[in-house]
């Protein structure tokens, strides 16, 4: 079969899916009664983005600035702090226990602690969310650094660069596949931070508006909510791909399939069978020898 | 000329020192092309590695032009046996890397690489990433890379040891051509005793420490400059029997 019939094939399946997934919602919440405040009818969400539509691009706005500067902020101390950590021996030995004491530590954890320390305002949020994506994203970078192959390292040194130079021209660009994936997991991180931060304090934003919505039992616009927070989380997991893509033109990106490969050979029964009698008979004979 | 005197090396172990090699005494003449051969795991690649400056003896002292080696020199360059081209960089930008790293200006960093990319046989490549190249190609970018640097002194572990034949033909044959226009010291690791004649002006046959560590010395006769066609001819052949029955002699158990 060629690639773009089975890809027709597999997208065809997805849709299926999809449309099956909307008919069993569509059949409890309208043929089978169950009622909006457990699962609203997909005409409830519509109502519900409605009601919210005054203050949603004000909410929206407001968690996407939260999320966004807390990620970046955190992105960037993690992997200076991880990349510190690789390039001098005397820094990890120093800072690398109190990391290894706090990183275990729930970050959700110090959702109280940290309003009482920065108030309710936004700073909570940004500091809990950077907080969390640079321990990721350090220990991450760190682990990078280690592991990446030493040729290339001893390479450069031997080509006359520094230890500068080798970490800018080399460590650097090596590590950058590696942390993709690290990246793409603080990313979605960074979003379940907001929401709980913004359970607990803030006056505007999505989650802030979600505990308001689930305080009067309407679950239609809880969960249309859940729904923008996803379509937000992917939004920024998809713009991480595309700089991924760009940033990785050069790594031999292994195509790893398991599509057709079969193994011939497997015993049967009756060939396990046979194979045992025949030891046994081999066996026989040399007894009687 | 590169100086060894009294050299020995050991890796710290659980059991005290692991030693590798012991008390080499030996000396690599200017332009030399020097080949050691040696049974996997007589240390031939950690001597080199000493020459280099990763490693340094536990014993004695390596002199570099009567200095004692202490770090890594560009100077002392390495050809290794591993794929060591970046992949993140085009052929241009691996070639001018060292020029780059040390600060070379532009102009003549791009006469340079320009230089040796051709010199190699890579021009047209020069915006090609590692990827798209054979394994072959990528060792001609390593080979242009490090002669870029115009080292005095290169340092060759089994570079083509990972090469099919026709491939590692074709750059023994490189190598002896780029060797012959500029002349420098050469000190070239290899398992391979046919590669190790065709190169050198002198083999080195290194054996295990367990089997008296003794580093014995082949001068070789051919004529230069050589052709793979040499490979074929019966004083060579003669040669080659002769080195391949004290190879094995000295143990080599595979």
């Amino acid at each position: 079969m060629t690639k773009d019939r089975s890809n027709i094939k597999t997208r065809f399946y997805v849709l299926l899916i999809c449309l099956f997934i909307f008919a069993v919602w569509c059949l409890l919440t309208y043929r089978m009664g169950v009622k909006a405040v457990i699962l609203p009818s997909p005409t409830d969400i519509v109502d519900a983005y409605i009601k919210l539509a005054p203050t949603l691009p004000e909410s929206i706005l407001a968690s996407l600035k939260i999320t966004l500067i807390g990620f970046a902020i955190g992105a960037a101390v993690g992997l200076l702090m991880g990349l510190v950590m690789g390039y001098s021996k005397s820094f990890l030995q120093v800072i690398g226990p109190f990391m290894e004491i706090t990183r275990p530590i729930p970050v959700f954890a110090l959702i109280p602690l940290f309003m009482l320390w920065f108030g309710i305002g936004i700073m909570p949020q940004v500091l809990l969310i950077a907080l969390g994506v640079s321990s990721v994203l350090g220990v991450q970078t760190y682990e990078a650094i280690r592991n990446m192959p030493v040729i290339y390292v001893r390479a450069a040194f031997n080509l006359g660069a520094t230890k500068m130079q080798v970490f800018k021209t080399v460590v650097i660009p090596c590590i950058v596949p590696h942390l993709i994936g690290a990246v793409r997991v603080a990313a979605a991180t960074s979003w379940g931070l907001d929401v709980c931060a913004e359970f607990m304090g803030v006056q505007t934003g999505l989650g802030h508006t979600m505990i308001i919505q689930q305080n009067y039992l309407n679950t239609p616009q809880v969960l249309a909510i859940v729904l923008i927070y996803s379509v937000l989380a992917i939004g920024l997991d998809q713009i991480i791909r595309v700089i991924e893509r760009r940033a990785t033109t050069w790594t031999e990106r292994s195509s790893l399939s398991f599509e057709g490969l079969t193994v011939e050979g497997k015993m049967s029964r009756k060939e396990k069978q046979a194979e045992r009698e025949a030891l046994k008979a081999l066996k026989k004979t040399k007894m009687e020898e | 000329m590169i100086e060894f005197s009294n050299v020995s090396f050991g890796y710290p172990s659980k059991k005290g020192l692991a030693r590798i090699f012991e008390n080499l005494n030996f000396t690599i003449q200017d332009n030399e092309f020097f080949c050691l051969i040696g049974p996997s795991g007589c240390g031939k690649t950690t001597l080199l590695r000493n020459v280099a400056g990763f490693e340094h003896p536990t014993e004695g002292v390596i002199l570099n032009n009567g200095k004692p080696i202490e770090g890594i020199d560009y100077k002392r360059a390495m050809v290794f046996q591993d794929d060591a081209v970046f992949p993140w960089m085009t052929v241009y930008k691996n070639v001018e890397y060292g020029l780059k790293v040390r600060g070379v200006p532009e102009d003549i960093r791009k006469e340079k690489a320009g230089y040796y990319i051709r010199l190699v046989g890579l021009e047209g490549y020069e915006n090609a990433l590692p990827k798209e190249l054979s394994g072959g190609m990528r060792k001609r970018v390593d080979l242009a890379r490090v002669l870029a640097n115009e080292p005095d002194v290169l340092l060759m572990d089994e570079p083509f040891g990972a090469l099919d034949a026709m491939t590692k033909e074709s750059l023994q044959e490189k190598l002896v051509q780029i060797w012959n226009e500029s002349k420098r010291t050469i000190f070239f690791i290899t398992h391979d005793i046919e590669e190790a004649l065709f190169l050198g002006d002198r083999v080195g046959l290194l054996h295990r420490l367990s089997d008296g560590g003794e580093l014995t010395f082949y001068d070789i006769p051919f004529a230069r400059p050589r052709d793979i066609y040499l490979k074929q001819e019966p004083e060579f052949q003669i040669m080659r029997r002769d080195l391949t029955e004290k190879f094995h002699k000295c143990g080599n158990r595979g």
